[in-house]
């Protein structure tokens, strides 16, 4: 009796609540004007990429400036076909396949890194602090070091080995310290329950703490890759004879003087929004399975 | 002894962190095979990590645990065949309600069908059934509870420690919970061993009473015993709690109190309980009402005392 009272209760006092607020509309003037200093934030953050978006779809006569001259698709086909515009789509895929490989890297390290910190051992301080340190260290230098390294240990420069080295200084401190933040939230007791229940270490992490973490494991996943594709400082000196994208991107800045430059800067963008995409679904998609939200029932 | 008994036996059971103090120091136990025992203490003294140590998550610096007979030094949790519940249950957050409890036999390596058949039985037994696609953040407590029991219970141990199961609960649920957990022990038939920090759960619940302080033991037995007599004032104040006056009794055997059997003369330390057992235990069951009943009157106060007995 005293339940149903209760569940009848609810609504109304929901909808109490609800026409309050909307008597209460009035908003201060403060929200106004924190409003127009967002929105003009977000003009400055988006405003010069929005630029480029939208003059790469000009057509054949288009320029590197105002006014848009026509509309087509016309720089991307070049982007593409054209040889004298840089080798694009072989920058795209060594990009891509460097940044799946530091992502794989990173997130396999940052999870160990994580698991191993959550106790003190010999020195823990001293590797902290040398990750932090890679971390403010400037890019080109490091870079220039690697790269030096690599030569005078007698391996040739080559995106898959001295870049990755050099991105991964980037990214793994990076990584480790987002993995920090996630293993905050991660409760031992889950382990121990686990092992009590008669698991074996490996098991308690692949059927408990590599689940339970997983939407912080693709946050930094995220990070590791967008990190890695975006990266050009540290592996101007380190990638060898052939470009990622980045580098590819800035060689044509100095010999490419046409909107195919902005075409592939739109792409780029693109292939950046998806991956962002993929990433907050899957985190979405997780935490929607295991109800995080639906706190009643 | 038969295979498989739950009998356990502590030895000069001794447990230090720094290598210096004790946490726990010199326990010497016996717990016979389907006992529902209780340590009872403060924070801090210890009773935690004595059951942590007969679950095999920590290993003691000196003494022995005896489990059936058997040393189990050095034995992993399921190889002890004892099973945990946590504090605050640890349910795994991924899982439904379903897999939580088939858990113990997934990394056994069963088979999904066949282990989610004898997850079904269990939720069954722990009245669970219609929960079971639910995931853990989508039960209350009562029921997060209930799967941490069943979740235990299905590796079949043959002893179940509980580390204050009840604390996360609200009141009125937690005596609800008090009579499930009295239920299930029944229903298994196995040792049971529950650490809290109040008195009334192991009034409600143990056979066998464990009073302890600082590492040692003060006092242990049947907990009927341990709530007549006293051992000292630390115990007899344990009992008591904040709400209750104290004092030596010697009027207990006038008809203030409901026990007339319990006098000051049978109790080796004076203390002597204000009511007598049937009555602490009725009224526990009934509305979960705090210890005040407890205690010999105290003499300042004497009208207030007589009150509240004939109440009861």
């Amino acid at each position: 009796m005293t339940v149903a009272l209760g569940e009848a209760d609810m609504p109304m006092i929901r909808t109490r609540r609800i026409s309050a607020v909307a008597r209460g509309d009035r908003r201060p003037w403060t929200f106004y004007a924190l409003a127009t200093v967002f929105i003009l934030y977000v003009a400055a953050l988006y405003g010069p990429m929005i630029c480029i978006y939208i003059l790469s779809f000009q057509d054949i006569r288009g320029g590197l400036v105002f006014p848009m001259k026509g509309h087509s698709l016309h720089w991307f086909i070049d982007l593409f076909t054209q040889v004298r515009t840089g080798d694009v789509k072989g920058s795209f895929d060594r990009s891509i396949k460097l940044a799946v490989l530091v992502t794989v890297i990173t997130l396999v390290v940052s999870l160990m890194a994580g698991l191993a910190f959550r106790r003190r051992f010999f020195g823990d301080t001293l590797v902290f602090y040398l990750m932090i340190g890679s971390l403010v260290a400037p890019g080109l230098v490091l870079g220039l070091g690697v790269g030096l390294l690599f030569q005078w240990i007698g391996i040739s420069p080559s995106w898959y080995t001295s870049a990755l080295g050099a991105q991964l200084s980037w990214t793994l401190p990076f990584g480790v310290l987002v993995m920090f933040a996630v293993m905050s939230r991660f409760d031992s007791v889950w382990e121990e329950a686990a092992r009590d229940l008669g698991a074996t270490r490996w098991q308690t992490i692949r059927l408990v703490v590599i689940p339970v973490l997983a939407p912080g494991l693709v946050a930094v996943a995220l990070f590791g890759f967008t990190l890695s594709y975006d990266e050009f400082a540290r592996t101007l000196q380190t990638s060898g004879s052939l470009n990622t994208l980045p580098l590819e991107i800035w060689s044509m800045t100095l010999n490419v003087t046409s909107p195919s430059l902005y075409a592939l800067g739109t792409v780029t963008t693109i292939v950046s929004f998806i991956i962002i995409g993929a990433c907050i679904g899957a985190i979405i998609v997780i935490n929607k399975r295991r109800g995080v939200r639906a706190t009643g029932h | 002894m038969r295979a498989g008994a739950g009998d356990i036996e502590l030895a000069g059971l001794c447990k230090s962190y720094d290598g210096v103090t004790n946490v726990v120091d010199g326990v010497n136990l016996k717990i016979p095979d389907g006992a529902y025992c209780c340590f009872l203490g403060p924070s801090g003294c210890g009773k935690t990590t004595i059951l942590r140590m007969i679950a095999g998550h920590e290993e003691p610096t000196k003494g022995e645990i005896v489990i059936g007979g058997e040393n189990v030094a050095g034995m992993a949790p399921v190889e002890r065949r004892t099973a945990m519940m946590f504090q605050s249950y640890a349910l795994f957050p991924h899982l439904t309600v379903r897999d939580n409890i088939a858990f113990a036999l997934r990394v056994r390596g069963q088979s999904k069908a066949e282990r989610y058949k004898a997850a079904d039985r269990m939720m069954e037994k722990v009245r669970l059934t219609e929960l079971a696609d639910r995931l853990p953040a989508n039960l209350s407590g009562g029921q997060q509870q209930r799967v941490a029991l069943a979740r235990a219970a299905i590796t079949e141990p043959r002893v179940l420690l509980l580390d204050e199961p009840l604390s996360a609960l609200d009141e009125q649920l937690r005596v609800q919970m008090r009579q499930e957990l009295r239920r299930m022990q029944r229903e298994l038939g196995i040792t049971f061993i529950h650490v809290t920090h109040t008195q009334l759960e192991a009034i409600a619940l143990a056979d066998i009473v464990v009073v302890m302080e600082k590492g040692k033991i003060k006092q242990s037995g049947p907990a009927r015993d341990v709530y007549a007599y006293p051992r000292d004032r630390y115990v007899a104040e344990f009992w008591a709690g904040r709400m209750c006056c104290l004092g030596r009794s010697r009027r207990s055997a006038t008809g203030l109190s409901c026990s007339p059997s319990r006098t000051a003369a049978e109790s080796t330390s004076g203390w002597v309980p204000r009511h007598g057992w049937p009555w602490a235990t009725a009224s526990i069951w009934r509305c979960g009402a705090t210890i005040s009943n407890w205690c010999a009157p105290m003499p300042a106060a004497p009208t207030m005392a007589r009150r509240r007995c004939r109440a009861g």
